[in-house]
């Protein structure tokens, strides 16, 4: 009986070649989507899966909130790792991991500049799952300088030589033996090293001091241990070891804090859920966003909707073509569930084709894709049975959903009538139609003015004013190589001709993360403010192009600005200053800092347009102490003026690596996951649209043909072939409109949703929502007209011979 | 085989009632050959459909095969169908997509018979009709008169107790028309009983009964010797 079935469909599929071609092209473009989106979003859940115990494996993280300023951060102080395990039974083991910035590095003569070295335990290797190809992982990271390379890196230093017992020294003046070679961390990794340097090395190794959070604690929590009651207990670890340190360095107790109403806790936090939730001070990387993974796969499942729905449509349609066999089959004693199965076959077997076509596609298209959104996801693994019987249940799945309707619709025709050619083809279910059109459409309105809105929000992100010039600044990083030649360096820097002005700071401009607590003078000790620190030397405003809302900058002919600082408006805000410039603040460090107020800066976005702009200190940089500079060049002849200024710094610093990024580029990085959902929608609702005005195009050709005789019938009345073009394309124009009325408030609450996670964005306006919809109008129309036209200008003796 | 019992069958649309059988009193017995005539409207192809359990009456009682069968399911009607009833229509009513074999095999398929059986069953059935040679053709590429004799061949190879015939000979030229009705006649010499709708009363004649409708009721009933078998 499949047999016949198959037979049946295989030769239908070949008779009506156009309708076939279409539903096939349109469920082999919703499958292929389909497939590269589920690529990304299960690229996106896969992280950190890889790990043995992944699902045992928490993070330390600390909050709290000083003077009413709250804070979070994933980091941890170094005691803290082996204080776990100690104090607590159910932690079975933990390590410490700690990014070692950028490392120069040297093998014999050789150097290397690496940016992904980490300082780590031993215990690293029994924590998390870093599989070793060389060396021993118990012992390997236990004594001092001692170092762990990826497969990757060896091959970089040593080629095929073996890199274990070798040396290589760093320029801090360390150097470290090879006692490992791991597998290269996969790209589903919340963090990627090259090397795994032994904690020990460092000096502060064995420090006891818990107020210093700035590194990483992972731990192996017991197989089923509630990692809430572990949570429970962290209070007491900050009662015993915090609340002593707190005393000693401030002077006041921790019961003193909290009954100010401020806090001071440690938080955990699932390994698995780092990469897409965590969003703290002090990632190892810039992670996922969970809402861009959702936004993602409620597209691609769109996608397949509105791919279903045109071959419900279609089929339905021309189900006038099979009611004779549907009456046939019946006479001869088919039952109903048989001719439903019999459908089911076939759109299954259409939807296998489609499948197999999609799957070609998505290995071709991968690379492509990749590109387009600056990401390495495998192909579709279809060595792995697992896989291959999921996207068999999809092509079931989607076979099922989109022919369910038509085998329900189709497996009711009553015979007798059916038989007798009674049968008003096509006129049934029409209204069914209308609605899974609209449905269609409403989809691809939605997905139109979320493309258009993230469009808008980027582009407004790009354009923002910052409250500096992003435009045209060159900065260069590790400016600590330059050392005691910092002046010198700048100063001759400032002779070239494509350099306008330079400023040496302590953070990168655009990117400050360092924050501090300060005081101030004349009020009680316990008040104390979170803000951001920053140290920029006498030219820091004149070359981002700052303003100064009151007061001064730093002058080089004051020796006593080294006591001052500048702050911006939302300091003076939060202060609550009425004259900021009489006011002196107190920096708390391991010496406390008394600087006087001289300027307040107009505010500016020194960190990404999702945040608010939060209160900041500037201070003057000592002499030499820069560890960036940032160059504002002449727009002229940038490669030229980039060559000079390499050729200078290879002068000064001959063995070191010169390393840069213009300021715009890099503040465009910090929006990457918004650039890609961006893509990502964009690419998507196109063909979403594609593939819903490919449905209305066979709908359209099966409506004019059904017509025919009634198009005959009015031109032969005297209707002109603009009124039958208007008479074909009104129904599309209703269908249109209510679509737009569906989709603009579902748009709107869910972009409005998107927006929120800016600061600062973009007022939604009617006019994106009104575009939208006529664009969708446009496609529709113009599918819809193609055929009104051919069928208007058909002549209607033709048309009518046939009746 | 069949008695109606008081039979009606109204159609209603959202305006319109029809009453296409009214008050139908019927019995066939097994063996006969049934001829029904009368004009168009009349009601003979909604009595055929009933009698075919391919529609079910309005009101009133049918029996076939001594089950009242007026309440049947779908499903139950399907059963009795397939088992029981052949049908010949007058439009052919093959199924483009199949091979003439394909589609003579269709009635055994829903059966059930197994495929060795099958192939032997429409094997026979195919010489019965003289189409053999034909047997790999589309309907498509057959006469009109080939194709009819595909249809009784379809209607035939499961060994129907009763072969329905809407018209059989109304889209055929007189050769081809009467060549149907011959091999109507072998099969109802066989023991199948047969019930035909036609306008032809030269066709009718075949029949060993002649029952006229008009508007929905058995206006007359004559039995009648067979003649020109």
């Amino acid at each position: 009986m499949l047999r016949n079935y198959l037979t049946v469909a295989f030769r239908n599929i070949l008779r009506h070649k156009t309708y076939s071609f279409i539903n096939i092209a349109g469920l082999t473009v919703g499958l292929t989507a389909f497939f590269l989106m589920a690529l990304y979003v299960v690229h996106e859940l896969s992280y950190d899966r890889h790990h043995e115990k992944a699902g045992q494996i928490y993070r330390m993280g600390l909050e709290g909130s000083f003077g009413g300023n709250e804070f979070k951060g994933a980091s941890s102080p170094i005691p803290m790792a082996e204080t776990l395990v100690r104090d607590f039974p159910e932690v079975i083991t933990a390590t410490k991991l700690l990014p070692a910035g950028n490392v120069l590095m040297r093998y014999e003569d050789e150097k290397f500049l690496e940016e992904r070295m980490f300082f780590a335990d031993s215990t690293i290797f029994e924590v998390f799952t870093i599989p070793l190809i060389r060396g021993n992982a118990e012992t390997a990271l236990t004594k001092p300088n001692s170092i762990v390379m990826t497969d990757e890196t060896s091959e970089r230093y040593f080629g095929s030589d073996d890199a274990l017992g070798k040396m290589i020294v760093g320029e801090d003046g360390n150097s470290y033996l090879v006692t490992g070679v791991a597998e290269k961390p996969p790209e589903t990794s919340h963090f990627h090293f090259d090397f795994l340097a032994s904690f020990t090395t460092r000096e502060d190794s064995r420090s006891t001091v818990w107020l210093s959070n700035y590194l990483q604690t992972y731990f192996v929590l017991q197989e089923n241990y509630p990692p809430e009651q572990l949570e429970n207990k962290f209070p007491e670890l900050v009662e015993k070891y915090v609340g002593p340190q707190i005393q000693a360095a401030m002077g006041i107790s921790l019961e003193a804090i909290k009954s100010a109403g401020d806090s001071y806790s440690y938080f955990l936090q699932s390994l698995l859920d780092i990469h897409l939730y965590s969003h703290f001070d002090g990632e190892l990387e810039e992670n996922g966003n969970a809402t861009y993974v959702y936004i993602v796969s409620v597209v691609a499942v769109f996608i397949l909707l509105i791919a279903s729905i045109n071959f419900m449509n279609l089929a339905t349609a021309r189900s006038a073509g099979r009611a004779k066999e549907v009456g046939i089959r019946k006479a001869l004693g088919s039952r109903r569930s048989q001719l439903i199965r019999q459908f089911l076959t076939e759109s299954i077997l259409i939807t296998f084709i489609a499948l197999i076509i999609a799957i070609a596609l998505v290995e071709l298209l991968v690379p492509v894709f990749n590109n387009l959104i600056n990401m390495q996801l495998g192909g579709l693994q279809l060595n792995n049975w697992l896989i291959l019987a999921a996207i068999g249940g999809i092509g079931i799945l989607v076979g099922t959903l989109a022919g369910s309707y038509p085998a329900f619709f189709l497996a009711a025709f009553k015979p007798a009538s059916v038989l007798a050619g009674k049968l008003k083809s096509g006129l049934k279910g029409s209204r069914l139609r209308g609605g899974l059109v609209v449905f269609q459409f409403a989809i691809a309105i939605t997905l139109f003015v979320g493309t258009f809105i993230v469009a808008q929000q980027m582009g407004f992100i790009q354009n923002k004013d910052l409250g500096y010039n992003k435009k045209n600044v060159l900065v260069i990083e590790r400016a600590d190589a330059l050392g005691e030649q910092q002046s010198t360096f700048k100063q001759e820097l400032l002779q070239q001709s494509g350099v306008t002005s330079a400023t040496f700071s302590s953070q990168p401009p655009g990117r400050i993360f360092n924050l501090n607590a300060f005081g101030v003078e004349g009020r009680p000790v316990t008040e104390t403010y979170p803000m951001y620190d920053f140290m920029g030397d006498h030219d820091f405003i004149e070359t981002l192009e700052l303003k100064l809302a009151t007061g001064r900058y730093f002058s080089p002919d004051r020796l006593l600005d080294s006591a001052s600082v500048l702050i911006n408006e939302a300091a003076v805000k939060m202060l609550g200053f009425e004259e900021p410039l009489s006011q002196s603040l107190i920096r708390f460090g391991a010496s406390n800092i008394i600087c006087q107020i001289i300027g307040v800066l107009e505010d500016f976005h020194y960190q990404s347009l999702r945040e608010v702009i939060k209160p900041m200190a500037i201070r003057i940089l000592p002499t030499s102490g820069g560890n960036f500079i940032a160059v504002r060049i002449r727009p002229e002849n940038v490669e030229e003026t980039l060559d000079l200024i390499e050729n200078q710094w290879q002068e000064f610093v001959p063995d070191q690596p010169f390393d840069y990024y213009f300021l715009e580029d890099d503040l465009a990085n910090l929006y990457e996951n918004e650039e890609r959902t961006g893509i990502i929608v964009t690419l998507f609702s196109v063909l979403a649209i594609f593939i819903a005005g490919l449905g209305l195009f066979g709908l359209a050709s099966f409506t004019a043909e059904q017509r025919t005789k009634e198009i005959g019938v009015r031109k032969v009345l005297g209707a002109s072939a603009s009124n039958i073009v208007a008479l074909l394309s009104k129904e599309i124009v209703v269908l249109v409109l209510i679509a737009s009325a569906i989709a603009w408030p579902l748009a709107w609450y869910g972009m409005g949703r998107w927006l929120e996670n800016f600061a600062f964005r973009i007022n939604l306006g009617i006019g994106t929502f009104v575009l939208a919809g006529i664009l969708a109008f446009a496609i529709a129309l113009t599918t819809v007209s193609f055929q009104a036209i051919k069928a208007a200008l058909a002549n209607p003796v033709e048309a009518l011979r046939y009746e | 085989m069949i008695r109606t019992n008081d039979l009606k069958k109204v159609y209603t649309t959202e305006e319109v009632e029809t009453t296409a059988l009214n008050s139908v009193n019927l019995e066939i017995n097994q063996g006969e050959f049934v001829a029904i005539m009368g004009p168009s409207g009349c009601g003979k192809s909604t009595l055929l459909n009933v009698l075919g359990l391919l529609d079910s009456p309005s009101d009133g009682e049918y029996y076939f095969l001594d089950q009242e069968v007026s309440a049947f399911s779908e499903r139950q009607r399907a059963s009795l169908r397939k088992q029981n009833i052949g049908f010949v229509f007058q439009s052919f009513n093959l199924i483009d997509e199949l091979t003439v074999y394909e589609n003579v095999e269709l009635p055994l398929l829903y059966l059930g018979v197994p495929s060795k059986e099958r192939k032997k069953q429409v094997t026979e059935a195919l010489d019965q009709m003289a189409i053999t040679h034909r047997k790999d053709h589309f309907p498509q590429q057959l006469s009109g008169g080939q194709q009819q004799r595909v249809a009784v061949a379809r209607a035939v190879v499961g060994r129907p107790q009763l072969l329905l015939a809407d018209e059989p000979t109304g889209n055929l030229d007189s050769i081809h028309g009467d060549e149907v009705m011959k091999i109507l006649a072998e099969l109802h010499e066989k023991g199948t009983t047969i019930v035909i709708v036609t306008h032809a009363p030269q066709y009718a004649d075949y029949g060993s009964r002649l029952i006229h409708l008009l508007d929905g009721h058995v206006v007359t009933e004559n039995l009648k010797g067979v003649s020109n078998a």
